[in-house]
C-alpha cells in the first residue's frame, strides 16, 4: 500500500458459526466440547441413593464455588430419598421448581447455551437420555474489592471505584442512581472472549438516537476478544484519525452517574474497571468530578487555569523555538540576554534541543510508568534531576529550554484526562516542528490546522468544540443556577432541577 | 484523497522554504543584541551601535560602527561588521546627531524589518556616535532602563505625519563626554526646528503631563510634584497641580507661580508640540478651522495647586 495509492480493501471476515457447537445437548457432547480441559468436571450422582436414577453433574472448577455445589446441589440430591423415589419426569419437574437450593434454575436445551452457562459459573445437571439439562447458579464471586480510584483521586467526594466485575459496576451505578428509569442493556462482544458489554442510560433523559447508535456500533464489533479498553473505544468513536479522545472514560461511579443524569449514555465492560460516557466533547475532558464538590468560584478558576495550561502545554515549546530562532525582538531584552548567555556553548539548534528534551521527557515518563512505583520514582529523580542538571552543566542543553519543556510538561499534567494529555503531547511536537520551520507563521498555521481538526471532530453527532459553538458556559456556575442539561445532549427533558 | 492533500501541503512547505518564502531562522547566540544605535549624518551616514549585556554577566558592552552612503547601507555594513551579526530588533534607544536627516531616519525605522517603532528617540547636540562611545561603561549597568522623558519613534512619527511639532528629548555631551539631558528638541515637518531649554524645558514636560517626582525649591521649603493634569479650554491652558510638602512649609501660591512661569516659557516658543489646538477645539468643534494652528503664545495660563498627603507618587 503506497502513500499515493488508495487503501486496499481488507478481506471480509469468515462468517460466524451459528450455532457454534452442533448436535444434541448431552453430557457426552459437552465433554467433547471441553476435551483436554482439566478444569472440566463430571460427577455421577444417584438421586436419593436410588442407583436406578443416576444423574450427571457438570461444572468448571474455579468458576463455581465448591461449597455451594456440595451443600445446595449435591447434598439434597444425594440425601432426599423422596426425590429418588419419584419418576424421572416428576423429579425433573420438582428440581426445576425448587427442590434444589439455588437462586436461579434454568432449563437449557442447546450446547451453546450449556457451554455459556458453565463458563458463567453454573453447574449443569443431566438426566440420562434427556437432551436437556438444568442449570444452577453456583458461581464464585471472587473479585477485586471496591477500592479508591487511583487515577482520579477523590479529595472531597465518594471514594469508590469501578472494578473488573461488570455486575459490581452496574450495582455501583444502581446504588448512586436508584431511579427505575435506569436502563441496562447487554450485548456480547468478542468471538473468543464473549465479553458482556452493558449500555446504561436514563430513560426519558438520554437521547434515544444516541442509545440506538451506540448499540448499533457495539453490535457491529466483530473481534476475537475484548480485553483492552481500545478494543471498545476505537470501535465506537466516530473517527480514528485523531489523537483526541471522543469517548470519556472514568473510574469513578459518581462521575459516571452524573454523566448519565446529564443525558449521556454509559458503557460498562466485563473485565475493564472503567465506565465510558458518550458523547465526549472537549469541555468534558477539562472538568473533574471535584469541580462540583468545591466552591463554584474556586472550581471556575481552576477550570480557567486548566484551559490556560492546555494552551501552555501545546504552544510553549513552539513559541520558544519561534521566538528564539525567528523573532528575538519579541523577547524582553533582559530575558533575551539571559537566553543568549545560556545558549552560548550549547552545540545544538534551539529546535533540535527542544525536540530532544521533549523526547527525553516522554521517555522518562514512559519509563516511570512502566516500572514498579518505587523504581519509577528513582528513574524520575535520576532522569529529571541528575541527568537534567548534568546535561545543563555539560552545556549539552540550555537551562532555558529545560525550563520551557518542564513548564510545558507540568502544565500537561493538569489535564484531568490522560487521553487528552496524550493528544496534546503529540500536537506539541508537531507545533514545535512547524515553529522551527517558519517561526510564528508556522506556529499559526499549526494552530489553525489544530482548530480546523478539532472543529471537524464529532462525537455521536455532537461537535467536539461544542462549548465554543453553542454558548454553553466553559466553567461551572453556582449549582442552584445550573438548571438545564446541556443542549448538545439533545435530552427530551432538559430541566434538571426546580 | 486526504493523503494527497497532506502530500501537497508538505511539498508546498518544502518548496516555499527552499525558495525563501518562509522566514529564515537565526540562532540567537550568534547574534549581537544592539541596545542603542547612534546615527550621524552629513556627507556619509555613520551608525554606531552599543551592544546589550547582562548587568551581572562577565561580558563588557562594546560599540562598533558602520559607514555608508545612506542609512540603509551603513546599517548593512554595521550588521556584517563582525562574525556575530548585529541584531537591531532589540534597539531601545535611537540617538540622532545634529546633522542627521530626521525625516529619512524615521522613514528608515518605519520600513526596516528589525528596528522597532517603540525605540526611544533622542536628539544629540553634537556627534551621537561619540556620545554613545563615551557612555559604554555606564551602559553596561543600565541596559534595559526606561527614560520617563522618552518619546518613541512611533509617537514622533504620528505627530509629524499630521504636520505637527513633536518633542524629542535632547542630549548633549557632558563633562566626561557621556550624554546628559539638555532639554527638548522640537521636531517639525522640516526637521529639528529648535530647542526648549531651562524653564521652557520644564514647562514643556509639564505640558506633556510629566513632572511627577520633580522637587521644587521654594522660599519657605520644598515641594514634590505628585501629579499634573493639563487641559486647554476657553483660550487658556489649565493646569491642575498636585504636590506634597517635603521640606518646611512651602506656599501653594508660590508653587502655582513656579508652574505658571514654566508653562508660559514653554508656550512662548510658539511651537504647539502638545496638540493644544485640538484640545481647544474639543469644546468648540464648529470653530475648528479658526482654532487650528492657534498661536500658543496668546493662550492664558491658569494653574490650580493642591497639597496631597500620603505616600503616593
Amino acid at each position: 500500500m503506497g502513500f499515493f495509492t488508495e487503501k486496499r480493501a481488507v478481506d471480509p471476515p469468515h462468517p460466524r458459526r451459528v450455532p457454534r457447537l452442533e448436535g444434541p445437548l448431552t453430557a457426552e457432547a459437552l465433554g467433547r466440547a471441553f476435551e483436554n480441559c482439566v478444569d472440566y468436571n463430571r460427577r455421577a450422582v444417584a438421586v436419593g441413593g436410588n442407583e436406578a436414577l443416576r444423574m450427571e453433574l457438570v461444572f468448571l472448577a474455579g468458576m463455581v464455588r465448591m461449597e455451594r455445589v456440595s451443600d445446595y446441589v449435591l447434598r439434597p440430591l444425594a440425601q432426599d430419598r423422596e426425590l429418588g423415589e419419584l419418576g424421572e419426569a416428576v423429579a425433573w419437574e420438582k428440581m426445576r421448581s425448587g427442590a434444589l437450593y439455588s437462586l436461579s434454575v434454568t432449563e437449557v436445551a442447546t450446547l451453546d447455551e450449556a457451554v455459556s452457562r458453565l463458563i458463567d459459573g453454573d453447574c449443569l445437571l443431566f438426566f440420562p437420555g434427556k437432551e436437556r439439562a438444568l442449570s444452577f447458579n453456583v458461581g464464585t464471586e471472587e473479585k477485586r474489592s471496591i477500592g479508591t480510584p487511583e487515577d482520579e483521586v477523590a479529595v472531597k467526594g465518594p471514594k469508590d471505584s469501578f472494578v473488573e466485575n461488570l455486575r459490581t459496576n452496574t450495582s455501583l451505578t444502581r446504588r448512586h442512581l436508584k431511579a427505575p428509569e435506569l436502563r441496562v442493556a447487554e450485548q456480547t462482544v468478542g468471538r473468543q472472549s464473549l465479553t458482556p458489554v452493558d449500555i446504561l442510560w436514563l430513560d426519558g433523559i438520554a437521547d434515544p438516537r444516541t442509545v440506538e447508535e451506540l448499540q448499533r456500533r457495539i453490535e457491529a464489533i466483530d473481534i476475537d476478544a475484548l480485553l483492552a479498553t481500545g478494543n471498545l473505544e476505537e470501535y465506537i468513536v466516530d473517527r480514528l484519525d485523531t489523537p483526541f479522545p471522543l469517548a470519556q472514560s472514568t473510574q469513578r461511579p459518581d462521575r459516571f452517574c452524573y454523566g448519565l443524569c446529564q443525558g449521556r449514555v454509559g458503557v460498562l465492560v466485563e473485565g475493564i474497571p472503567l465506565g465510558y460516557l458518550v458523547p465526549g466533547v472537549l469541555g468534558d475532558f477539562l472538568r473533574t468530578p471535584e469541580d462540583r464538590s468545591e466552591n463554584w468560584m474556586v472550581a471556575a478558576s481552576l477550570t480557567v487555569l486548566r484551559w490556560v495550561c492546555l494552551l501552555v502545554t501545546l504552544f510553549l515549546p513552539g513559541l520558544y523555538v519561534a521566538m528564539v530562532n525567528f523573532h528575538p525582538e519579541m523577547i524582553p531584552i533582559r530575558l533575551a540576554l539571559s537566553i543568549m548567555a545560556a545558549r552560548r556553548d550549547v552545540p545544538f539548534s534551539a529546535l533540535f534541543e527542544t525536540l530532544l528534551l521533549l523526547l527525553a521527557f516522554e521517555v522518562l515518563q514512559e519509563a516511570g510508568l512502566r516500572l514498579p512505583q518505587s523504581i519509577g520514582q528513582t528513574v524520575s529523580i535520576l532522569g529529571g534531576l541528575v541527568v537534567g542538571s548534568a546535561a545543563v552543566e555539560a552545556r549539552l542543553i540550555s537551562p532555558a529550554v529545560l525550563v520551557v519543556v518542564a513548564v510545558a510538561g507540568i502544565a500537561g499534567y493538569t489535564m484531568p484526562s490522560q487521553d487528552l494529555a496524550g493528544a496534546l503531547r503529540l500536537w506539541r511536537f508537531l507545533l514545535a516542528v512547524l515553529a522551527g520551520l517558519a517561526g510564528l507563521f508556522g506556529l499559526t498555521v499549526g494552530a489553525a490546522a489544530l482548530a480546523g481538526h478539532l472543529a471537524g471532530l464529532e462525537s455521536f453527532g455532537t461537535a467536539y468544540l461544542i462549548p465554543f459553538a453553542d454558548g454553553e458556559p466553559l466553567v461551572r456556575q453556582p449549582l442552584p443556577e445550573d438548571k438545564l442539561r446541556p443542549a448538545h445532549l439533545r435530552s427530551k427533558n432538559r430541566r434538571k432541577q426546580g | 484523497m486526504k493523503r494527497r492533500v497532506w502530500a501537497a501541503a508538505l511539498a508546498f512547505v518544502l518548496l516555499a522554504g527552499g525558495a525563501g518564502f518562509l522566514p529564515r531562522s537565526r540562532e540567537m547566540e550568534r547574534l549581537k543584541l544592539v541596545s542603542a544605535l547612534a546615527v550621524d549624518g552629513g556627507g556619509e551616514v555613520s551608525v554606531t551601535a552599543l551592544t546589550a549585556v547582562r548587568a551581572s554577566g562577565e561580558e563588557e558592552p562594546e560599540t562598533f560602527s558602520g559607514v555608508g552612503g545612506s542609512l540603509a547601507s551603513a546599517c548593512r555594513n554595521l550588521r556584517e561588521s563582525s562574525a556575530r551579526r548585529a541584531y537591531l530588533g532589540q534597539t531601545e534607544q535611537l540617538l540622532l546627531g545634529e546633522g542627521c536627516d530626521l525625516e529619512q531616519t524615521l522613514d528608515f525605522v518605519l520600513t526596516d524589518r528589525e528596528l522597532r517603532m517603540d525605540a526611544s528617540l533622542y536628539i544629540v547636540k553634537g556627534n551621537a556616535g561619540q556620545v554613545l562611545q563615551a557612555s559604554v561603561e555606564r551602559a553596561g549597568e543600565e541596559t534595559g532602563g526606561r527614560d520617563p522623558r522618552g518619546r518613541t519613534v512611533g509617537e514622533t512619527l504620528a505627530r509629524l505625519a499630521q504636520e505637527e511639532y513633536a518633542l524629542i528629548p535632547a542630549l548633549a555631551p557632558g563633562g566626561d563626554g557621556t550624554a546628559a539631558p539638555a532639554g527638548w528638541a522640537v521636531a517639525g515637518p522640516g526637521g529639528v526646528a529648535g530647542y526648549l531649554e531651562g524653564e521652557a524645558a520644564v514647562g514643556a514636560f509639564l505640558l506633556l503631563g510629566g513632572g511627577a517626582g520633580e522637587v521644587v525649591t521654594l522660599s519657605a521649603g520644598a515641594a514634590e510634584v505628585t501629579g499634573v493634569q493639563i487641559g486647554a479650554r476657553d483660550g487658556a491652558v489649565k493646569c491642575r497641580l498636585e504636590a506634597r510638602r517635603v521640606q518646611g512649609e512651602p506656599g501653594l501660591k508660590e508653587l502655582e507661580a513656579w508652574a505658571a512661569a514654566n508653562l508660559r516659557a514653554a508656550l512662548s516658543s510658539g511651537w504647539d508640540c502638545w496638540g493644544l489646538d485640538r484640545e481647544l477645539a474639543a469644546g468648540r468643534p464648529w470653530d475648528w478651522e479658526e482654532i487650528r494652528g492657534v498661536d500658543v503664545r496668546l493662550l492664558d495660563v491658569e494653574v490650580t495647586g493642591r497639597w496631597v498627603e500620603g505616600y503616593g507618587p
